[in-house]
């Protein structure tokens, strides 16, 4: 796929990733611009519903980090996360969606530079993949309607 | 064992709950009008007389216990059922004392699926390993195993788990790999052909929410497909938000599901949803070494954790590299 | 209405003149029948049909309808009709029953509903008199019958080499004149040769008059009875044919958005939960039993016809064998 620039989403733990990839920005550590960051207080917050709603609405991949474990700002968030995507990432595999669309890290607070790699890495990942076809909503008559009414 | 004893047995258990244990409702089966029998709630021992069970009880009455939440309650319990019973006991949807459970041998219930175009017929009773169609007008015996959900036989615990009386009997023996060999045949496809596959059974549902109400675990007043903030999925039954349909509630499932089968016999479209919850279970059985449903007391394996949990995330296991900044 | 016989070939031929229709019919795809497009030529000559697994609602009211488009701080698109001419063969009776019961509430009573009217406009239905029962369907029992024109623009009799069509709709009767052996002007059904029409033991269920229900079994603990049994899931709304309720809702994306209809269920708790929290219809004794009134006292006091059309499809479908035959005989031979 020529020129595909893929669509991801990151859900970024306030403490910890959020915290990493704000390190990455000031540093001056280079990295594709496909990433859309969501901040949220910690990994346990993620609903894995967040991801299927964001490949639902459009997105080619969806990522989710936080805190190394042992180091949740709340204690035990991010084991509750580790169990709770592990099998929802399972889960979108089995149904055939690709594997590469949905990533789960752990980004500390001064892993400017991993976060930098993780893009990198991901980006390429979700490029190879191709556009989102497997779960995502028809939306060409919406789409046709906002480009005649302009 | 034949059907006439445990009817007898059932009714006489049935009585002894309402007067020696002051059971407000007992949840059993009756006879419906094609003989299959349908759930019933009795309210009074005399009412018991229409009371019993055969292998054409499909539902769960484990579902039925949010309408008659606060009262004491008698249960018809096979092996399914009870485990279904020890999770709402987890969850705290229900309180152990005030249930009393009649366990139930199963040998299993019959698939309608199966039945194909027999289905509507009239169904006379199962008896040992065999079971009764009238059809018309002919009476046709035919075999059980051949007819049996898959999740019957691949139950690995048709008898009760937990019981205040325990019907005399003999459960089904012997689980095969009826369930496991549809996830696999699965997991043999390409990803291309699964995405296929589960995207024609998404094509199939109409959003009717049979299976949803037919099953013990699904109990929550709100459902999030009724949340409009956030909207997760629209009201219409188009493939993505079906999918994402059947994909949630198997995920909300896991770790939680008993594989009774009551979703499966409830569809009217006949999709395939025992493949994705039978693939849940295996899941979370390889991962967390976790059967639901085993002992009252244990947390659910999707709301709890443990430190040597299996980690396949990006940057996991702290290296010295990736512990100095750089 | 017009009786016309004619050979088989004929018939078809005759339909085949309906160049500018898209013919539709019941066409079966693994366990399911849904009515799909196909051509005059995929038409079996012995014109049988299965029964559809979800009769005519689907394309009259189909389960996901956009109503209209609209952009923010402008107004509406105006309302998205479907003009298409549709052909329908193979339906039954019961079905073109059902598409009554939905005039009744989409066509009359003041309110019209625009996108109903031009698909039912725009449409000829043509049903097949059945040639057997189902083990589930009861229309015999209701007093309607297998045999029965039910308003649909015309219903074919399976008369062995040749077909019996009664034609409701004066256009398609003149249509078929010219290929037709013979014809004649009739009143009603019996006087008409319908060929081996089906026919029964059966118990007939005396319908009581909208009227009498409500007083006598409004408070009957019948309805406690079908609650402990029902699981309220949707299944016999979304099969049943007479079922019209209908949600909408708003699909959105960025400043445009469409609203669209998709069904819903008087079973679910949600149906006629209130925004301040109370629910008239709390549970599921309320719910069934507004169900049953609906079909059997509410639609027949407001319109004037039956709401159920025996056709069988809840009874299959429920999950708890929950049987409506049984509660109309325990209804309709109710005496206090």
């Amino acid at each position: 796929m020529e020129n595909f620039e893929p669509k991801i989403i990151a859900f970024l733990c306030n403490w910890c990733s959020y915290a990493g990839a704000d390190l990455a920005g000031v540093s001056r550590f280079q990295y594709p611009a496909n990433v859309r960051v969501i901040r949220v207080p910690c990994s346990g917050r993620v609903n894995p519903l967040f991801v299927l709603k964001a490949l639902y609405e459009g997105a080619d991949g969806v990522l989710v980090s936080g805190c190394h474990p042992g180091d949740c700002h709340y204690q035990s968030g991010n084991y509750y996360a580790r169990r709770r995507l592990e099998v929802f990432k399972k889960l979108l595999e089995f149904s055939g969606i690709s594997p590469a669309r949905f990533k789960m890290a752990w980004i500390s607070a001064s892993e400017g530079a991993q976060f930098a790699q993780l893009i990198r890495e991901f980006t390429e990942e979700v490029k190879k993949a191709g556009p989102n076809q497997e779960i995502i909503r028809e939306k060409s008559d919406l789409e046709e309607f906002l480009n005649e009414s302009r | 064992m034949s059907l006439g004893e445990i009817t007898e047995e059932l009714i006489a258990k049935g009585r002894e709950a309402f007067l020696n244990e002051g059971i407000e409702v007992l949840l059993g089966f009756e006879k419906s009008s094609s003989g299959f029998l349908k759930p019933k709630a009795f309210f009074s021992p005399d009412s018991l007389k229409t009371l019993c069970w055969d292998a054409s009880a499909s539902t769960n009455l484990a579902a039925l216990l949010p309408k008659y939440r606060g009262k004491k309650i008698g249960i018809l319990a096979p092996g399914c059922v009870s485990r279904s019973l020890v999770i709402l006991i987890n969850e705290g949807q229900i309180v152990r004392e005030k249930l009393k459970v009649i366990g139930i041998p199963c040998p299993g219930v019959i698939d309608r699926r199966k039945l194909g175009p027999l289905k509507n017929s009239h169904f006379l009773g199962s008896k040992g390993e065999k079971f009764l169609l009238e059809s018309d007008n002919q009476i046709l015996e035919l075999p059980l195993e051949e007819y049996l959900c898959d999740c019957c036989l691949s139950c690995r615990y048709p008898s009760p788990v937990i019981y205040d009386y325990m019907i005399q009997g003999k459960s089904r023996e012997g689980a095969t790999d009826a369930l496991e060999g549809r996830v696999k045949k699965i997991n043999s496809l390409s990803e291309i052909e699964r995405l296929r596959y589960f995207q024609d059974q998404a094509e199939k549902c109409i959003r009717c929410y049979a299976c949803r109400q037919a099953c013990p675990m699904c109990y929550c007043e709100s459902c999030f497909v009724e949340s409009s903030e956030p909207r997760w999925l629209t009201a219409a039954p188009t493939i993505p938000d079906n999918l994402i349909w059947l994909l949630t509630r198997t995920y909300h499932l896991a770790g939680r599901c008993v594989e009774c089968g009551a979703c499966e016999q409830a569809c009217p479209e006949g999709v395939d949803l025992m493949s994705l919850l039978a693939w849940a279970k295996q899941t979370v059985f390889q991962l967390f070494n976790y059967t639901p449903g085993l002992e009252i007391g244990e947390k659910p394996a999707l709301g709890s954790f443990s430190y040597d949990d299996p980690d396949f995330f990006w940057g996991g296991g702290l290296t010295e590299e990736k512990k100095c900044c750089t | 209405m017009l009786y016309l016989k004619l050979t088989r070939k004929n018939f078809l031929a005759a339909l085949g003149s309906f160049s500018d229709y898209q013919v539709y019919a019941p066409k079966r795809t693994e366990d399911k029948v849904h009515l799909k497009e196909i051509t005059i030529l995929e038409l079996p000559e012995n014109l049988q049909f299965e029964r559809c697994t979800h009769s005519a609602k689907e394309l009259f009211l189909p389960p996901e309808e956009t109503l209209f488009y609209f952009k923010r701080f402008s107004s509406a698109q105006k309302p998205l009709l479907d003009e298409t001419k549709r052909l329908i063969i193979g339906l039954r009776p019961c079905d073109a029953r059902a598409l009554q019961v939905l005039d009744s509430n989409f066509l009359q009573g003041g309110f019209d509903d625009p996108y109903y009217r031009s698909r039912r406009e725009n449409s000829l239905v043509l049903t097949i008199a059945c040639r057997e029962f189902e083990k589930t369907c009861f229309c015999d029992a209701l007093g309607l019958g297998p045999d029965l024109l039910n308003g649909a623009d015309a219903i074919i009799y399976d008369l062995g080499d040749q077909v019996g069509v009664l034609a409701g709709n004066t256009v398609l009767a003149q249509r078929l004149q010219a290929f037709a052996l013979e014809t004649k002007e009739v009143e009603n059904e019996t006087q008409v040769d319908r060929g081996a029409v089906p026919s029964r033991e059966v118990e007939l269920l005396p319908v009581k008059s909208p009227e009498e229900y409500f007083p006598l079994i409004f408070q009957d603990k019948l309805w406690e009875e079908i609650e402990s049994a029902c699981l309220g899931c949707g299944a016999c709304s979304y099969l049943c044919p007479t079922c019209y309720c209908f949600d909408i809702t708003d699909v959105n994306l960025g400043p445009v958005g469409k609203r669209i209809r998709t069904y819903d269920s008087c079973m679910f708790n949600m149906y006629t939960l209130e925004a301040s929290g109370h629910n008239p219809r709390p549970t599921l004794k309320e719910r069934w039993r507004q169900r049953f009134m609906h079909k059997f006292s509410y639609i027949p006091y407001l319109h004037g016809l039956l709401g159920c059309t025996g056709c069988g499809r809840c009874l299959e479908a429920c999950p708890s064998r929950i049987d409506i035959r049984e509660v109309v005989k325990y209804v309709a031979t109710f005496t206090g």
